[in-house]
């Protein structure tokens, strides 16, 4: 797995500011690869997805689904320069697999935007060198969890930067849970009695 | 015989399933007893390919739901090992989107009944039998909005968890 350096938390500011911004805006803040790539994702999005090719009529839920995964990726792709090449891969794979319409359940939607440009916020801001296991919510949210035996963290985000969180874990032999919900940029501070950097740094 | 003077329907229930334990007329699920919730990919925590446990919202309920599913696991005849296989095939059958990468988690009834009531929720685990699964039970007065509640079922309560794949 590649070791990069802690991305600056200047840099990771504007790539988070990035996330904010208006499409037009892009050039301005982010490079002519990343431009590209974004183009390319934005290409994606509006080419015709291939299970309407094949059956000539997609059914709604396979366009929302389509949709909702391209636009998921084009955001990521917004700041793909503060996401090392593999967890890139296994977001994308991931992504891919929380949209897969063959373990699809009745009822459920596809990713909310505003949730999953909260978790990208989030997962940038915090930096994780231990890869969380990543889930959806029924109405689209998008979760994260670390487990460590007995002990889990997981986080749901929200719209508008809120992160619902609950932590499970034995400290001093006392098994210790707690839930709640705050802002992303406040999540460091939140966690900090549960051993945060713990969580995020015990790589595998 | 059930103890609403009902005799078990063994016709009905496929493969001569049931194992024809008794109830209370208010049909509620003793303490003793388990319950398997059963989840889809994407409520489930996945590490190195491996199921490890379910995230708390695999028991959120839906807008449209008025009770939490599950099945009951000693409806079912045989050994333990039997009762989950019987109570899974029964819970395929009535939901036929079962996805290959899901996964059971199964509980016990009395800590599931305790973490509701510590937290102020008087809840019913009901048997409320259904033509496929009939285990199926319902978690009646179950909260919309109860982040703890979901957190302690996933971590500590349901705690045994049973691949899809693992049964054929």
């Amino acid at each position: 797995m590649s070791t990069l350096s802690p991305v600056p938390t200047d840099v990771r500011s504007r790539a988070v500011a990035a996330l904010a911004q208006p499409p037009a805006l892009l050039e301005r803040v982010i490079s002519a690869d990343t431009l590209r790539g974004v183009n390319k994702a934005q290409a994606l999005k509006t080419s015709e997805p291939p299970s309407a090719i094949s059956t000539q009529s997609g059914t709604a839920l396979d366009q929302r689904v389509f949709d909702a995964l391209a636009n998921a990726k084009t955001f990521a792709a917004m700041v793909s320069m503060h996401l090392d090449k593999a967890w890139r891969e296994k977001l994308f794979n991931q992504l891919d697999d929380l949209h897969d319409l063959s373990e699809w359940e009745t009822g459920d939607e596809p990713v909310e935007q505003k949730s999953f440009i909260t978790f990208l916020k989030t997962f940038i801001a915090l930096d994780p060198r231990r890869r969380p296991s990543l889930g959806m919510t029924h109405d689209g949210h998008i979760l994260m969890a670390w487990v460590r035996g007995s002990d889990r963290l997981t986080l749901e985000f929200l719209e508008n930067d809120s992160v619902r969180w609950t932590v499970t874990m034995t400290i001093d032999g006392n098994k210790e849970r707690a839930a709640g919900q705050t802002v992303a940029t406040r999540l460091t501070q939140t966690l900090a009695p549960y051993s945060l950097q713990d969580w995020l740094s015990n790589d595998k | 015989m059930t103890s609403d003077g009902q005799q078990a329907n063994e016709e009905q229930v496929p493969e001569g399933e049931a194992a024809g334990i008794m109830l209370p007329a208010s049909k509620e699920i003793p303490s003793e007893y388990s319950v398997m919730r059963y989840a889809g990919r994407n409520r489930i925590i996945i590490e190195d390919d491996k199921v490890v446990g379910f995230f708390p919202q695999a028991f959120a309920l839906r807008p449209d739901e008025e009770y939490l599913s599950v099945t009951w696991i000693e409806y079912f005849k045989g050994a333990p090992d039997e009762q989950r296989v019987r109570a899974i095939k029964a819970f395929r059958r009535s939901f036929p989107g079962v996805g290959k990468q899901s996964a059971y988690a199964i509980g016990n009834v009395g800590k599931v009944r305790d973490e509701c009531v510590a937290r102020s929720h008087r809840v019913r685990i009901l048997h409320e039998p259904e033509d496929e699964n009939k285990g199926h039970c319902a978690i009646r007065r179950f909260p919309r909005d109860d982040s703890d509640l979901l957190q302690v079922l996933s971590a500590d309560v349901f705690t045994e968890i049973i691949p899809n794949i693992s049964i054929p």
